[in-house]
This record gives structure tokens, sequence and C-alpha cells, in this order.
């Protein structure tokens, strides 16, 4: 009987040790991190291009959603329903949201016909806070080359004062 | 007895005979290549195609850093053509490089034309040797190969060109691939943690602070370079900062990065493809296949 009961008590404590084990191997972290404030005053987004954005069947097969641009703020997608600015060589997004206290980073994707694409071209990318040019680049591309490119600015409270 | 000494012999000779042309049919006239990484080795057949017979010292999974060359890749240095290193002291002891010496051949250091990150360790500067992780970077090593394949196979040149073109372009649409993934992430989460400092490129390219509890080199990795006091310190360090989770390498001895994550109750985000690409057939068996598993992986565990 001692035997038996000795094995039962080892294999229960091994299952229990090996159980912890795989519970902290694969637990989700313990600890929050703070999320940041949200900055004050209302931004805008223009994006002019020496291109028109393009609706052809072949980049929407590519791009999810069949979008044509896509915009991330701080790692929040802008939805169809915020980018109805008219789509042609520019557009503006008002009151843009998600912009924090700190560093901020604007993600865009376009899409250009297959015609263009043969040609080098260039974005220029502009940000307003309460009316006034914030932030401003123009960046540039090779022909064939995909238009994506990221905008990364600081928001501190220092600038508001 | 005479008589089976001579048919021996004959039959030595009609072997030795019949290798030499197995080996001359197998090449037939293509030069040879030697690459030092998976990932070169990668590079360089997307180059060559199948004008040039392409060899890799380093089996897949295995360490640059603390590789030990053997007779067998001394030989065949022997046989090749050229070779090709990653350079900035990746392979540890510039092992590729003395063996290209050893055997007399040339060598190209694909990294020539990177301007190398420069990182700060233990009070030493280092240029860091994992140019890869950025794909622009990449872009650099494809331009080198194919300069110096198209001066060793000048009759080839328009194919080396062609398909470095096509490889660039693929390497330009990954590059443009990953900003929109890595856009996924708050910039507040990007914090990758990994067992050794292979993530410096990859992090200034895609805004992700990259960093490592040991160093830039594997050497140390199962804890020679880690005091007690170090180990409290970055424990206390990733729960300050809030990191969301802990990668492990393919090539890096996991066991240091496992027993911090276990330590700090902070998850593993999944193991990256870093100093080494995957097993044929896996989904890390090629650079943009390595780098599209990495990026989903790190993406998932950060966004």
């Amino acid at each position: 009987m001692r035997p038996l009961i000795a094995i039962f008590i080892n294999v229960l404590l091994i299952g229990g040790l090996f159980l912890y084990m795989g519970i902290r191997d694969t637990g989700e972290e313990t600890h929050h991190i703070a999320e940041p404030e949200k900055a004050e005053g209302i931004y805008t987004l223009d994006i002019s291009t020496t291109f028109k954005i393009s609706w052809e069947e072949v980049f929407l097969l590519n791009a999810q959603g069949g979008e044509n641009a896509v915009i991330s703020i701080n790692g929040m997608r802008l939805t169809g329903e915020m980018m109805k600015s008219p789509f042609d060589s520019t557009f503006r997004i008002n009151n843009l949201p998600g912009i924090i206290e700190g560093k901020n980073e604007v993600f865009i994707e376009l899409s250009r016909s297959s015609e263009d694409a043969t040609r080098p071209a260039a974005v220029n990318v502009e940000i307003k806070k309460d009316g006034v040019k914030y932030f401003s680049d123009v960046f540039w591309f090779e022909p064939e080359e995909p238009v994506v490119m990221t905008v990364v600015f600081n928001e501190d409270k220092a600038k508001d004062n | 007895m005479k008589n089976i000494k001579t048919s021996f012999l004959y039959i030595v000779f009609i072997l030795v005979v019949f290798s030499f042309f197995l080996l001359a049919a197998e090449r037939e006239g293509k030069p040879v290549l030697f690459c030092s990484t998976t990932q070169i080795n990668d590079f360089v057949k997307n180059v060559v195609g199948d004008d040039c017979i392409v060899y890799a010292v380093l089996p897949p999974g295995a360490d640059p850093h603390t590789y030990q060359p053997t007779p067998g890749d001394a030989q065949r240095a022997a046989s090749v053509d050229l070779c090709f290193e990653n350079g900035l002291h990746l392979e540890g002891k510039n092992w590729m490089a003395t063996l290209a010496k050893d055997a007399g051949k040339p060598i190209v250091t694909c990294t020539d034309g990177i301007e190398p990150l420069i990182i700060e360790k233990s009070g030493q500067t280092v240029p860091d040797p994992h140019a890869w992780f950025d794909p622009r970077n990449a872009a650099v090593y494809v331009r080198n190969i194919t300069e110096a394949v198209c001066k060793l196979d000048p009759i080839n040149k328009e194919k080396y060109e062609a398909r470095a073109r096509l490889y660039l372009q693929q390497l330009r649409n990954l590059h443009a691939w990953i900003k929109k993934e890595v856009s996924r992430i708050p910039p507040h989460r990007r914090i990758l943690i990994t067992s050794h400092d292979a993530f410096n490129y990859f992090g200034r390219t895609y805004n992700i602070d990259a960093q490592a509890p040991v160093g830039w080199s594997t050497g140390s990795e199962i804890g020679a370079g880690m005091t007690p006091k170090r180990r409290i310190e970055i424990i206390e360090s990733t729960k300050k900062m809030g990191v969301r989770a802990f990668f492990v390498e393919t090539s890096v001895n996991p066991k240091l990065i496992r027993e911090i994550a276990r330590e700090t109750g902070i998850k593993i985000g999944g193991e990256l493809y870093s100093d080494s690409m995957g097993e044929h057939g896996t989904a890390g068996d090629t650079y943009i296949g390595m780098m599209r598993e990495n990026v989903l992986k790190i993406v998932k565990a950060l966004e």
C-alpha cells in the first residue's frame, strides 16, 4: 500500500510542478502598461501627391478590404468614413484622432495607377495643429516603389505652452 | 595473387576516373560559390539562379558567432571560385576570411558600403554585424553580390542583373509590407527584447526599441556575460518599461531569456529567426520568408 501512496504523491507533485511551469510560460504579463495621455488640440492631416490616387483593380486586389489608401495613427487604422474626402491628388482628414502626448506615428500607404507607377513620385504630408502648420515633409518614390511612408513626431506639453 | 592486386588497382583507377567525370558533370563548367551564412546563401541563389553552384558553410540554425570551421569546409573552400562573407565580425574570429585566405580564394564582404550601426558594449564601441535586418541593407548585399558574380562570369552578366533587379523589387515590397504591419503596433508598445542584440537595424528602421539582456554576440548567451546584479537590473527595468513580450531566437540558446521571462511574469512572444534562417521547407527558409515570419510574430505579440 505504501509504495502506491508514494507513487501517487510523486505523480501529484511532478504533475503540479509541470502544470505550474506551463501556466507561467504561457501566461499573460502581470503588470500593465500605462496608456499615454491624449494630446489637446485639433489636428489636420493634408496629403498631396504628384499622381492621381488610383482605383485600379490590380491595386484593389493587393489592398486589404479594397482600400486605395491606408492611414494608421499610433496603431489605429482610420476607417473609410474618416477618409471620405475626394480622392484625387490631394486629400485632407480633419480632426485627426489618436494623437497622444509623446511619440506619435502616422503611417500612410497610397496606390498609384500602373501608368503613374512607371514614373518617380512625391508625396507631401502636412500636419496642422489648430490651423497652424505643425509638421511637413516630402517623400520621394522611385518608379515601381511602393508608396509607403511613416511620419514620426513628438508631441509634448511644452509645445502647448 | 598478382592478378588480384592488378584487378584491385584497375578498379580503383576506374573509380577515380569515374568520380572525376561525375564532379565535372555536376559543375558543367559553372562557377562554384561558397557563402558563410544562410542569408547570404539565399541572396546569392536569387542572383545566380542555376548558372552557378552555390554552397553554404553554415547549416540552418547554426550560430555564425561561435562556429568552428571543419576540415570539410577547408576542403570545399579549396575547390570553389569565389567566397562570400557577411563581415563586420559576424563570423567569429573571421573564420570565413581565414578559410578563403588559406585556400587562396577571393572573398567578397557583403556589408561593404553599409554604414554600420555602432553599439557600445562593456565600454567598447563595435560595429553591429546584423545589417541584413534592414531590407535596404539587404539590397546592398545583393548589389555587392551581383557586381562580384558579373565580374567572375561576364558571359551571364545580363541574367544576373535581371535576377537582381527582380529581387530588389521584392525587397522593396518587403520593406513596405513590414512598415505597414509594424504600424499596427502603438509606438509606446514597441519594445522588442530578444536573446542577443541582433535586432538593432530592424528597430532603427521600423521605430522599435530593440534590446537584449546579454549583448551583440551569442558567445556569452548561456550566462558568462550575465552577473546576478545585471540580471536584477534587467528584471526591474523590463517591468518598468512595460514590456509586453520576450522573444527567443532560433540560433541562440533560449535558457536565459526563458528564465527572465518566468521571473518577470512576461510571456514569450515566439521564436524569431536571427543569425540563421530556417530549415528547408519551413516558412523561414528564405530571407523574405524569415523576415515575414518574424514580423508576424512580433506584431501579434506586441499589438
